[in-house]
Parts: C-alpha cells; structure tokens; sequence
C-alpha cells in the first residue's frame, strides 16, 4: 500500500525538455527537406588504348556510326546514321536503330555498338536524348534493349595525345 | 481551496498523442532526408530519359565531376575553370593512389547540365582518359513514361 503511491511519483517525470529538442528535430527535418528526382546513368567505357587490342580485334562487327549536327546556337540540326540523314527525330533514329538490330543475328545483338559523333557546340541533352534512343525503348511498362554499348568518337589524333602525355611523365 | 485544484488538474493535459504524433513525423522526415547526395549542385539542371539505370551499388570508388552550363567544373564545393581540371584530377589521383585504390575502378561520373556543351563534356573525359580512368557514368535524370 505504501509503495504504489511513490512508485507512481517517480514515473512522473519532467517531459518539457524532450518534447524542446524532439520540435528543435522536427523543425529541421522539415526544412531540409527536399524532394528529390530519381538519378540513374548511363554507364560509358572508354578503354585506354594500351593493352585492349586483344579486346578489340575480337568485335568483328562495326560499330554503328551516328552523328549529331549542330546548329550555331548548339540545336539539333541533324541526325546522320551512317551516311544517311534522319531529320532531327529521334523517334525515326531509333525505328532505324530497331531496323538495324533486328537484322542482326541475336549473338550479335548483345555485341552490337554505336558510336557517337557529336558537334562541339551540340547541347548536352540532345546527346543524353540519342542515347535513350539508342539504347532501348519502353514498351509495356517493360525496357527492351537495342544497342547497349555506346561510345562517343574520339577525336582525331586523340590517341597521340595520350602517348604523348605518357612521354611526359 | 477546491477551485483552485480543480484548475491545475485541467492544465495537465495529456501529451501522449502529441509525442506519437511528432515522433511519426520525425521518423518520416529523417527517412525522405538524403545524406548521400549531399554533392549535388542546384544549379545544374540534368537532362532526363527514360532508360537510365540507377546505378548498382559496387564497392567500386567515385569520383564526380559537375560540369555547368556556364562551362566551369564543381568538385565538392570548389569551382573550377576547365584549365584547372588537370591539377585537379592529379591532386584526386594521388589520394586514389595513398588509399590504394586501383585507379582503373575508379568511376567518374560526370554530372553535366543539359544546356552544356557535348564537346566540353568529351573533352573531361578525354582529359581523365589521360590520367588512366577509363569508366563513366553520366547521370540523368530517370522519367519513368508511367509514372505520374
């Protein structure tokens, strides 16, 4: 009888301070908070030129040239695949990249490769756009694959750049 | 006498509630929270596609690069102009090297703003070639087409 009364008492402590820090917590949660877009990326490969030749004489197939022309203000101003011109859709780049997969043997698809070739001024987005284009499409809420290694084109001489940096040191 | 208690018993309200309540939303908050992209710029507004994988989480080591659309390059929190890029990488490598870290697994993700220029985005990557990194990643932002 003469315990429960000071039990109770001990249980009842001071709350102010927690509820202080747990709203000092709150308030900063809720201003730092920021929603934020779903990242992903395109992963590239750009193997150095030493010590892949072994790698490289293995694709036999070639890789599919595309090109991307820009305008002075960095536009899309044209789409090549090979020698052709598509216009500045991307939709008709990627019918031509479907065409041109479907032709392939299905061993061959896997190994297929584009290459990029892009203006200098081309705005950036118009290169991400070529390689979603490249690369696949939605169908069906599924992702079908058509050409999943993409490399840009290097400049010419850009392998004398490297020896020559190498020299260097 | 009587009065008077029976007003101290009425300001002693019941905060129980209250606390579950804020603690729901602490718990909320502090789960939306992103600690992992803190290096990530504002000012660099992303191209979107749809095909973008998120990346798989590897035990391989990053190194990301911003690239503006004013032409200058982020790293962390410095701004760099693009002739300083060299010194730059240099300086990152030798750390890679003083951790041990093989060099040819380090990723370079280059998270370029889409009004930049293809051509300075090539020529980063044809700079860090000559500094021996070979992998990229270029993100973007994911737009699922179903997605609302």
């Amino acid at each position: 009888m003469m315990k429960r009364p000071h039990a109770a008492v001990s249980l009842d402590w001071d709350m102010t301070p927690m509820i202080d820090v747990v709203f000092l917590l709150m308030i900063f949660f809720v201003f730092t908070f920021k929603i934020v877009k779903q990242e992903g990326d395109f992963s590239i490969k750009m193997p150095l030129s030493g010590g892949n030749s072994s790698s490289l004489s293995l694709d036999t197939s070639e890789p599919v040239r595309i090109r991307l022309l820009a305008d002075s203000n960095g536009e899309l101003a044209s789409i090549m695949m090979g020698d052709r011109s598509l216009g500045t859709s991307f939709t008709i780049l990627r019918q031509q990249v479907m065409a041109y997969v479907g032709s392939l043997s299905p061993q061959a698809r896997g190994e297929a490769e584009a290459e990029l070739r892009c203006d200098y001024e081309l705005k950036y987005k118009y290169t991400v756009d070529a390689m979603t284009a490249i690369s696949g499409y939605y169908e069906n809420g599924q992702i079908v694959p058509l050409i999943e290694k993409v490399k840009f084109a290097q400049k010419q001489g850009q392998s004398d750049l490297t020896e020559s940096s190498n020299e260097e040191k | 006498m009587r009065f008077n208690r029976t007003t101290v018993s009425n300001m002693e309200l019941d905060m129980t509630p209250m606390i579950d309540i804020v603690f729901l939303l602490i718990t909320f908050f502090m789960f939306v929270f992103n600690f992992s992209q803190a290096d990530q710029n504002e000012r660099i507004k992303l191209p979107s596609s749809e095909l973008a994988k998120i990346s798989e989480v590897s035990d391989t080591e990053f190194l990301t690069l911003q690239l503006t659309a004013e032409e200058t390059i982020l790293f962390g929190r410095e701004e760099f102009a693009f002739d300083e890029l060299k010194r730059l990488l240099s300086r990152e490598l030798k750390l890679f090297e003083a951790l041990g870290t093989d060099k040819s697994k380090v990723r370079v993700l280059i998270r370029a703003d889409a009004r930049s220029q293809t051509g300075k985005l090539q020529d980063i990557m044809a700079e860090c070639r000559r500094c021996g990194l070979e992998n990229f990643g270029l993100p973007v932002i994911i737009d699922t087409p179903g997605a609302i």
